[in-house]
């Protein structure tokens, strides 16, 4: 195929900049819910994604048929669309590692190893277990997995064959009493094979869900008001990602974004750093790892802000030339028929050097935030996350549950108003997906963080 | 080259020889083209060519599904296999049965052959007309994206109970979003999106317009206060609030499984008596029309909620099975996936007043033009930011707000409908959702502000 692909990249005649790339995704959905199997589906989805540029403009178009005449004919849509949308000025691209080789997450138990029977069975049993709590009216539980094979080639070098294998597992439990109903949800997903999966086994998910659901049910609400809060790492997660790397992504930086022209300035508290990485950091399996990106540029660990510092926006090749830095690895496409665009990966906040149980002493009043649900930003980094669990802290001491509402706040005060930050670190975005017009699966998550924000609350 | 629907009847006989009981094959084949500008410049033309198929099969009434993008023998043959070998591994469910045909007359207007001779040149232009209009309202405005869109799609189903149709409908969608700045100060983001089957009905420039006025009406938000207060939601509101809990709670399979508020609520009030919403997937030329549903059924028009009452569920053929019903011709989803259940072009009833008179009538309130929210789609739950809004006081607008969140239970605000207004707009983004929804006044909502 490599051979193949390369021989074509003589077609981008009348281009400035030629791209070629492969992608076959083989994926799986199982899916339970009251015991109903839903979903057992199998799925192929591949193709070439064939992207040009010239003189500014970009061309892209797709197709799922292999054959020389109807990849030629790609080729040339991809130009004839790039000199359709030039701007009359040179392409200049960003310097960039470019990837040569094959690429490979570490997997030590693939998941193709493991039958469809197998998998039938786990996610069918752990969506009974859950029901067999007589509090729990119903529950959803499911399976997905991606496997990635991809050759990426570009007219200036770029040769990579990158595979990726992205399993998760989900699990939605609704507790009800009174007419009322109420969910809680758990959800992993990591870069990595079966046994990676399951860091936290499907017994540890079901606990989780049936307490969170149970105890929600007899929980009250919130107040509304401006709060100390302590996020836990999921929200963290939600926060590094949604409120403050978004406003980073150059494409919206250059667009005016609240970041714009501020490089070098202080954003936040010194005692936050926060990360964009290709790579997984802490630990094997994060989910949003990346080795090379959708450019053919070897992803990297990008410091986004160090130490309260604005340090670096997150670049695909054609905002990295335009601001005269290197590509960050950036540009991601989530299916052969997407085009690259500047996505995340595992975007996270570095822990620091504090226990949770002495960031709780220290409040007098305020709340102990849990379980990200889901979340929104805005240009000028005003953010909203959906809260599962909020807990009332007084005197130091963390009460009585509280049903999650939103929080609100506009990140980089949030990130100013920091004042400490937990030893304690993890990745907990893994299920979730990021959408910019296409999907993308990222990863984040952080410390305990310590900080002021609005809690939406009744009354 | 076999035809869409040959392809479907190979996919069909194939996964029977195998060893299915029953059979399913969902085809489509698409062009597609369109153009996206970035950071206010014109940036990408793409072109696209799609086919798929999704083949669902039931032996001995057990669930097996696979899909694949290549229209050729060989990989529909090796599909059916995967699809057959998973329904053997599967468990059996006595309401796995694959519908029978029902007539399916063509709805009007989801072709417009004019569509065919849409090229390129076509799509920039009209973009090119997006920005011009937003930035020449102001030179505050930023456009973050804008985007033109023109699809052709033919979509055919065939299944061993005798169900073999085949249709073909054009799409035009489009969509701007952006914020307003000046100096340091940023607005919030706001969008504006819209489809059309008609090229003659192309409002690109209106939706700019409505873009730009927003963003720029938007700058100099200041913090509001807390109160309990009236808020007007706007159509746009109107869907991030309203309509993902509603159309979560009438989905059959989610009331048969309890999870939906409104499990057993059939011919109750579950909202204001001002409240009608009717759904309609045989509207002439709607965007989210088709003759027929995801198992190749016709689609109906019905009430949903009438005058506040809850009227009826929405079905597929799994869950009428389960019920001993007739489905409402509700299957809803593409080739990459089993069926699921969906709405169609959703209606809500207009009112008899002005949206200016809802407001000249609130002492103290909000009117929210863009939501930002998550709700909880079980309890129905919501708590979300005023990303658009501004404050009302004494019946006139006041001064844009920031940082005012609204917090409560949509399935509790329903009661609290106080009013609608006479104009509605129409949003449509398929195939999730098209709505036609008027301005809708809720009272008792706690605001909160920062």
């Amino acid at each position: 195929m490599l051979e193949f692909l390369e021989e074509l990249l003589g077609q981008f005649t009348g281009s400035d900049y030629g791209e070629l790339r492969y992608h076959e995704r083989k994926g799986l959905n199982i899916a339970v819910r009251q015991g109903e199997l839903e979903a057992a589906n199998s799925t192929v989805y591949s193709g070439v994604g064939v992207r040009a540029s010239y003189q500014g403009g970009w061309g892209f178009s797709s197709t799922s048929r292999l054959d020389k005449e109807s990849l030629k004919g790609a080729i040339q849509d991809a130009v004839s669309g790039a000199r359709a949308a030039s701007k009359k000025e040179r392409t200049k691209l960003g310097e960039a590692r470019l990837a040569r080789g094959r690429f490979s997450p570490e997997i030590e138990d693939s998941l193709s190893a493991h039958p469809f029977e197998e998998k039938l069975a786990m996610v069918r049993n752990t969506e009974a277990k859950v029901r067999s709590f007589p509090v729990m009216a119903s529950c959803a539980c499911s399976y997905r997995e991606s496997l990635d094979h991809k050759y990426i080639l570009t007219t200036d070098g770029a040769r990579a064959e990158v595979m990726d294998s992205k399993p998760e597992f989900r699990l939605l439990g609704v507790a009800a009493a009174n007419g009322e109903r109420i969910e809680a949800f758990e959800g992993v997903g990591i870069t990595g094979g079966w046994s990676d999966l399951f860091k936290r086994s499907p017994d540890e998910l079901v606990e989780a869900v049936v307490r969170r659901a149970g105890d929600l049910l007899k929980a009250g609400h919130p107040r509304g008001e401006r709060a100390t809060v302590i996020l836990d790492p999921g929200l963290v997660g939600l926060l590094a990602h949604e409120a403050i790397g978004h406003t980073v992504e150059a494409d919206f930086v250059l667009a005016g974004a609240i970041t714009k022209g501020r490089l070098g300035q202080r954003v936040g508290s010194e005692l936050v750093t926060l990360v964009d990485s290709g790579p997984s950091q802490y630990g094997k399996h994060a989910g949003g790892t990346v080795l090379v990106d959708d450019e053919g540029v070897i992803a990297e660990k990008t410091v986004v802000i160090e130490q309260g510092i604005l340090k670096s926006y997150l670049h695909n090749r054609e905002t990295a030339g335009m601001f005269g830095v290197r590509s960050t690895g950036n540009a991601r496409a989530f299916e052969y028929s997407d085009e690259p665009l500047i996505r995340m990966r595992n975007t996270y906040i570095e822990p620091g050097d504090r226990t949770l149980e002495e960031m709780v002493s220290e409040v007098g009043e305020g709340y102990l935030l849990k379980g990200a649900r889901g979340g929104q930003a805005d240009a000028n980094a005003e953010f909203m996350f959906s809260v599962q669990e909020a807990y009332k802290i007084k005197d130091g001491k963390v009460g009585k549950l509280l049903r999650g509402v939103a929080i609100s706040g506009q990140a980089f005060e949030v990130l100013q108003s920091v004042d400490a930050v937990s030893k304690e670190f993890r990745f907990d975005m893994g299920a979730g997906y990021c959408g910019k017009g296409q999907l993308a699966k990222v990863d984040g998550g952080g410390p305990y963080l310590r900080c002021r924000a609005i809690i939406g609350g009744r009354k | 080259m076999m035809k869409l629907l040959e392809y479907g009847e190979f996919a069909v006989e194939k996964a029977r020889q195998l060893g299915a009981d029953e059979a399913e094959a969902f085809l489509t084949q698409g062009r597609e083209i369109s153009v996206k500008a970035e950071a206010n410049e014109l940036k990408l033309a793409t072109s696209h060519a799609r086919d798929g198929v999704g083949i669902r099969v039931f032996s001995k009434q057990a669930l097996g599904f696979a899909s694949v993008n290549i229209l050729d023998e060989q990989n529909i043959a090796e599909a059916a296999r995967v699809a057959v070998s998973l329904s053997k591994a599967s468990p059996q469910d006595e309401h796995n049965l694959l519908p029978e045909p029902l007539p399916i007359r063509a709805v009007a207007g989801l072709y417009d052959r004019r569509a065919e001779g849409f090229q390129l040149d076509g799509a920039i232009s009209r973009v090119e007309e997006m920005l011009s209009t937003a930035r020449g309202y102001d030179s505050r405005v930023m456009v973050e994206e804008a985007s033109f869109n023109a699809t052709i799609e033919r979509r055919a189903i065939v299944n061993s109970k005798g169900i073999k149709a085949e249709e073909q409908g054009d799409l035009f969608s489009y969509f701007i979003m952006g914020m307003a700045r000046d100096g340091e100060e940023v607005s919030s983001f706001n969008y504006r999106f819209d489809s059309t089957r008609k090229t003659g009905e192309l409002a690109v420039k209106e939706k700019a317009l409505e873009f730009a006025r927003g963003v720029v009406a938007s700058l100099g938000a200041k913090k509001g206060e807390s109160f309990v207060g009236t808020v007007i939601l706007s159509p746009d509101a109107v869907l991030e609030l309203m309509i993902g809990p509603i159309v979560w709670a009438v989905n059959a399979n989610n009331v048969q499984k309890g999870m939906s508020r409104w499990v057993g609520m059939l011919g109750t009030q579950v909202a204001s008596p001002l409240l009608t919403i009717e759904d309609n997937g045989r509207l002439a030329g709607g965007a989210c029309s088709a003759s027929f549903d995801r198992e190749g059924l016709p689609h109906a028009q019905l009430k949903v909620i009438e005058d506040g009452v809850l009227r009826t569920y929405l079905y597929n053929s799994y869950t009428a099975g389960k019920e001993g019903r007739k489905s409402s011709g509700h299957a809803s989803g593409g080739a990459r996936s089993v069926p699921g259940i969906g709405p169609t072009n959703l209606m809500i009833k207009p009112g008899e007043r002005s949206k200016e008179e809802l407001i000249s009538e609130v002492k103290r309130g909000i009117l929210v033009t863009r939501f930002s929210v998550s709700p909880q789609l079980v309890s129905g739950d919501v708590s979300g930011v005023v990303k658009g809004g501004f404050l009302i006081e004494n019946g006139r607008l006041t001064r844009p707000l920031i940082e005012t969140m609204i917090s409560g239970n949509l399935f509790e605000l329903l009661s609290r409908i106080s009013g609608l207004s006479q104009e509605t707009e129409h949003l449509a983004f398929p195939p999730e959702i098209a709505l036609v929804s008027p301005y809708v006044k809720i009272e008792e909502l706690t605001i909160t502000a920062g």
